[in-house]
């Protein structure tokens, strides 16, 4: 097979060929032109279709113009437009805007693992799965709705929009209008705590401890321009929102971001294939030189687990973990057995969806725990349950008594 | 009906003027058709000339259209194919009939050929990737879908493209 670097040779030769050919054969002139007689006829006609009732003899010259001009213009009819296409995403707890994993083929477990895998005629319930994983949150994706599961209660969100994520321990789903995002943030027990406009990347008790703030970007848009995109605080209770510090930048290669961790801030890169290279306030490269097909970073602050960017641009079957404090070196590399999707740290260890389907990374088929510290298989599940997030948080905690973590630049909006 | 003013033209006749080709481009690759390709661009940017006291407040009306561009795209190649099927039911020879293809150089066409065999949303995202150069996650917003199925379908777009590539044309 030809390798990638002749392929983006042949690829970049024919998109230039295809733009050349237009370049040659369109006078911009004389198509404009020519548009803007037949966008005036058009419109002329549609203003006539909505008069008051004319006489007969009005109606047929009407009709005809209607006939040229709608048969010279709109050539092309019936689109699909405006078609969003529902698919769950696999947001990490942690990440601000992180791409989602992606897929490839696997090697197979590392030696020496004591895998434990589950008899696939054997289908975990969500309450098993949780167990089984050493979780006590754990949210899945249906069709139109995600469950959010404890060892005590279950409850199931109604998803009006196409995309989930779980931002910090919350359920947040996003709804588009439009070409506006708008977001509504759940509890783990199915209990709305937040509503904003734009896209909300973080979640925090406000200073006075009795509410909750949200912060997001906005517009997010479906175009949203180059540049900094202006970040707000929202008082979840009031609505009121203020202008923070922004936390991203877009630009045309990709964007940058800041993640914030406790009293630490995260500067994460995305090159235009979505991958991550992520340095600390330091200035300091956490990830060692690699670069990350998606990542998160552990509930303490002090590691991060990520998939590790190798030959493809786009997938991996390797996750590494490395201590934010001393990153040089890796904890531990490993190989997973197929393509990573999504990581989650459960307490200490770190819980891997993995897929044996190159083409569908959304189709989990395994759940791979890791030891955090050592890299060794603790279990291996098999599961194709769409996995939205997992954590080790304690669920018994409400969200309104944890202690406020401050965000650089975000003022006090309680 | 919104009435268009002089302003408006004039801002409108600004994106008409960098976009005409970009989205001509586009929807000619895709449907291979440089024919179609031009009433595709002409009938998006007419929609988006129409609705153009909305589409001009959005911060890239440029995107806009040419996600309305990329679904009139797929759409017309899905009614082709259900029309190639009937004809081919019919037993007539003219489901074989090639199009025009825009394009002169054998590897690029042969590159464009491949593009549009492959799955809709492949299709989509590769041609916004090589043709408009545009980052995983722009072409998610046009798209509408996640980044990650953006990454997932390219990745599986090059792999079908390499390995076809790689292999002697018939």
């Amino acid at each position: 097979m030809i390798d990638e670097m002749r392929f983006e040779r042949i690829a970049r030769t024919a998109a230039a060929a295809a733009l050349a050919d237009v370049e040659a054969t369109i006078d911009v002139e004389a198509a404009w032109h020519r548009f803007r007689s037949s966008a005036d006829a058009i419109a002329t006609v549609r203003a006539a279709a909505r008069a008051p009732r004319r006489p007969a003899r009005t109606w047929l010259a009407w009709s005809a113009a209607a006939v040229v001009a709608v048969g010279a213009a709109v050539a092309v009819i019936g689109s699909s437009g405006g078609d969003r296409r529902l698919r769950a995403t696999t947001a990490s707890p942690g990440t601000l805007l992180g791409p989602a994993g992606s897929t490839t083929p696997g090697t197979g477990l590392p030696p020496g693992s004591a895998a434990k895998v589950a008899p696939p005629d054997q289908p975990l319930d969500p309450g098993a799965l949780l167990d089984r994983l050493g979780a006590t949150q754990l949210v899945l994706r249906s069709t139109d709705q995600v469950e959010a599961v404890t060892p005590s209660s279950t409850a199931r969100i109604p998803v009006p929009g196409d995309r989930v994520r779980w931002v910090g321990g919350f359920v947040v789903t996003e709804t588009v209008q439009g070409d506006v995002v708008s977001s509504t943030a759940f509890d783990i027990r199915g209990r709305r705590v937040c509503s904003a406009d734009g896209l909300v990347y973080r979640l925090r008790v406000n200073a006075a401890g009795s509410g909750l703030v949200a912060s997001v970007t906005r517009p997010w848009t479906m175009t949203a321009p180059i540049g900094e995109v202006p970040s707000f605080a929202v008082d979840c209770r009031s609505g009121n929102s203020t202008a923070i510090a922004p936390a991203q930048t877009r630009s045309e290669g990709g964007s940058t971001a800041t993640d914030y961790l406790g009293n630490r801030s995260y500067h994460v890169a995305f090159s235009a294939d979505g991958n991550a290279r992520i340095t600390d306030d330091q200035h300091v490269d956490v990830l060692g030189g690699d670069a990350a097909v998606t990542y998160v970073f552990d509930d303490r602050g002090t590691a991060i687990a990520y998939g590790v960017l190798t030959d493809n641009p786009q997938v991996t079957d390797t996750v590494a973990v490395r201590d934010l404090a001393a990153s040089d070196i890796p904890r531990w590399r490993v190989a997973v057995g197929g393509s990573v999707g999504a990581l989650w740290w459960v307490g200490d260890r770190v819980v891997v969806a993995v897929s044996g389907d190159l083409t569908h990374p959304e189709r989990t088929s395994r759940l791979v725990v890791l030891d955090g510290s050592t890299g060794q298989v603790v279990d291996a599940v098999d599961s194709s349950l769409p996995v939205v997030a997992v954590s080790a948080a304690d669920p018994s905690t409400d969200p309104s008594t944890t202690p406020p973590t401050a965000i650089p630049g975000a003022p006090s909006t309680g | 009906m919104k009435v268009v003013t002089t302003a408006d033209v004039g801002s409108f006749e600004s994106l008409y003027r960098v976009e005409l080709r970009p989205i001509t481009a586009l929807a000619s690759s895709m449907t291979g058709s440089r024919e179609l390709g031009r009433d595709i661009a002409h009938e998006a940017l007419l929609r988006a000339y129409r609705d153009w006291a909305r589409v001009a407040t959005l911060d890239n009306p440029g995107a806009w259209v040419r996600r309305v561009a990329v679904n009139l795209a797929i759409d017309v190649q899905r009614r082709r194919a259900r029309e190639r099927i009937a004809v081919a039911r019919a037993g007539s020879r003219l489901a074989a009939a090639p199009v025009d293809d825009p394009l002169a150089d054998a590897t690029s066409t042969r590159f464009w050929a491949l593009v549009r065999a492959l799955p809709d949303q492949q299709r989509a995202v590769v041609a916004l990737r090589y043709l408009d150069d545009l980052a995983v996650q722009e072409i998610a917003e046009i798209l509408a879908i996640p980044v990650g199925t953006v990454k997932s379908q390219l990745f599986k777009a090059r792999h079908a493209l390499a390995t076809a590539l790689s292999k002697e044309p018939a």
